[in-house]
């Protein structure tokens, strides 16, 4: 079977995940399959970029190891976006931004030194995407160049993607991981139909949720 | 105790009257909300699937339902007056019409996915039963059954009057369960069940004197969106494997 929820724009299609159908472990097999595809997908595009051998070998590894190693997974998720951080702000700083971005901006920092995240922030970022699937819409008419646009928007997807991560590691409530999959399924229905500028953030993002899963399978059904 | 019933014609509409009248309690008017759109979800459609045995009826606990008669069915075999509003929104003017001509002040709400009740018909001064199915405050929103029994190994459902909040309301009583029920049937069988199972204590409740319902701590909880279709699996297969393993 097919897994569809990254094939559909979800956020053309507002109804994508209501009463979805029970298809039995099969489903579970095409999931996998699909993120596991979408990262060698992500990987055979890293390795035609130049001044990537040593991210993309990290994230090889990654991948190849049976049980993903968690904790280094997240660190190198954090070095990556830390330096896409920097280099966004620069044309961010000029720009009166709005109070998600200021959020999300604010979590990082937090974030990137340990502190401990706000959870009624975090939540506030929870219902903002699961509402309007993006948090730089608002201000998409400040941008005059649409790459521009478009990167910082998968940027703070990404910012994202690494709170709530951070945020279920902490508090294992499993609608973290729900909104990191629905998060995932349109980065990854982006960048088959759309395009995807962070390959390597993408992959990390993959990387992290497919750990997060694993241990839950193993927990809860014991394989 | 008097009561009139707003029903969208769903599978928890139908659990819900069909358990009312096993149990005697009897709508002085029911209002079906429908324009026979075969796209609403939680409708059973003919292309439905529920069983190989199609004249099957479930029950759990004291709640009952035949997924196979519909709405005007069970009305037809009783003299409870119904209309049916040509309209799936219950925030629609007909609706609103139809609700204000009534004096009955208890209303029991169903109503299509995704709904919620506006300022407008809330203001009617009339109180809106609702049943959420999940314990109340800690779960709030959609798809609570699943993250509950995923997180907490049981189901609950909390019966609340509306207001102007998703599941603030104030609490008139909550229940919680073992689950017990073929998991393959949660959404279509299992949850409207469960609901009127929650929607008979709501009423024998509220019949009683010096019986109030509970404000909530809206800083209490969690709110949950709607669940990813990998964790509903996940919770699924959880209640497959126990069932195999006894």
């Amino acid at each position: 079977m097919n897994y569809k929820y990254s094939t559909i724009n979800p956020t053309t299609n507002k109804e994508l995940y209501m009463y979805s159908g029970y298809h039995g472990v099969e489903f579970v097999k095409a999931y996998k399959l699909n993120r596991n595809t979408t990262i060698k997908k992500c990987l055979e595009k890293l390795q035609k970029i130049k001044d990537k051998e040593e991210i993309t070998d990290k994230i090889l590894n990654f991948f190849m190891c049976d049980k993903h190693e968690k904790e280094e997974a997240t660190k190198l998720f954090l070095n990556l976006l830390k330096n896409k951080f920097n280099i966004i702000h620069k044309d961010l700083s000029r720009l009166e931004l709005n109070k998600t971005i200021d959020d999300l901006d604010y979590l990082f920092n937090k974030a990137s030194s340990n502190k401990i995240l706000e959870k009624s922030r975090i939540d506030n970022l929870v219902k903002k995407f699961e509402i309007k699937k993006s948090f730089t819409g608002e201000i998409s008419a400040l941008f005059s160049n649409t790459v521009l646009q478009h990167d910082i928007d998968e940027t703070y997807h990404l910012i994202f993607s690494f709170l709530i991560s951070k945020y279920f590691i902490v508090s294992n409530l499993l609608k973290y991981l729900s909104v990191l999959l629905k998060l995932n399924d349109l980065l990854i229905y982006r960048l088959y139909n759309e395009e995807c500028i962070n390959i390597d953030l993408l992959s990390c993002s993959i990387l992290l949720e497919l750990n997060f899963f694993y241990e839950l399978e193993e927990s809860t059904l014991g394989n | 105790m008097e009561f009139i019933a707003i029903l969208a014609n769903t599978a928890r509409s139908q659990a819900y009257l069909q358990t009312l009248l096993k149990e005697n309690l009897k709508p002085i008017e029911v209002f079906i909300l429908d324009d026979n759109n075969e796209k609403y979800l939680g409708k059973i459609s003919n292309k439905t699937e529920i069983s190989k045995d199609n004249k099957q009826s479930y029950a759990f606990k004291f709640a009952v339902m035949n997924p196979e008669e519909d709405l005007i069915t069970t009305l037809s075999k009783t003299d409870i007056p119904y209309t049916i509003i040509n309209t799936p929104d219950i925030n629609s003017k007909d609706v609103h019409l139809a609700i204000s001509k009534s004096d009955i002040k208890l209303v029991i709400i169903s109503v299509y996915a995704g709904q919620i009740l506006k300022s407008k018909i809330l203001s009617l001064r009339k109180k809106y039963i609702h049943v959420h199915s999940g314990k109340l405050p800690q779960y709030r929103g959609s798809t609570t059954l699943y993250y509950s029994l995923l997180e907490q190994n049981k189901v609950a459902a909390s019966a609340i009057i509306i207001n102007e909040g998703i599941d603030t309301g104030d609490i008139i009583c909550i229940k919680e369960f073992d689950f017990n029920f073929d998991p393959k049937l949660i959404d279509l069988i299992f949850d409207p069940l469960l609901r009127a199972v929650v929607l008979i204590y709501a009423l024998k409740h509220l019949s009683k004197k010096y019986k109030k319902s509970m404000l909530q701590n809206i800083s209490d909880g969690e709110d949950y969106f709607i669940i990813h279709p990998l964790l509903k699996h996940v919770a699924i297969l959880k209640e497959v494997k126990k069932c195999t393993s006894v």
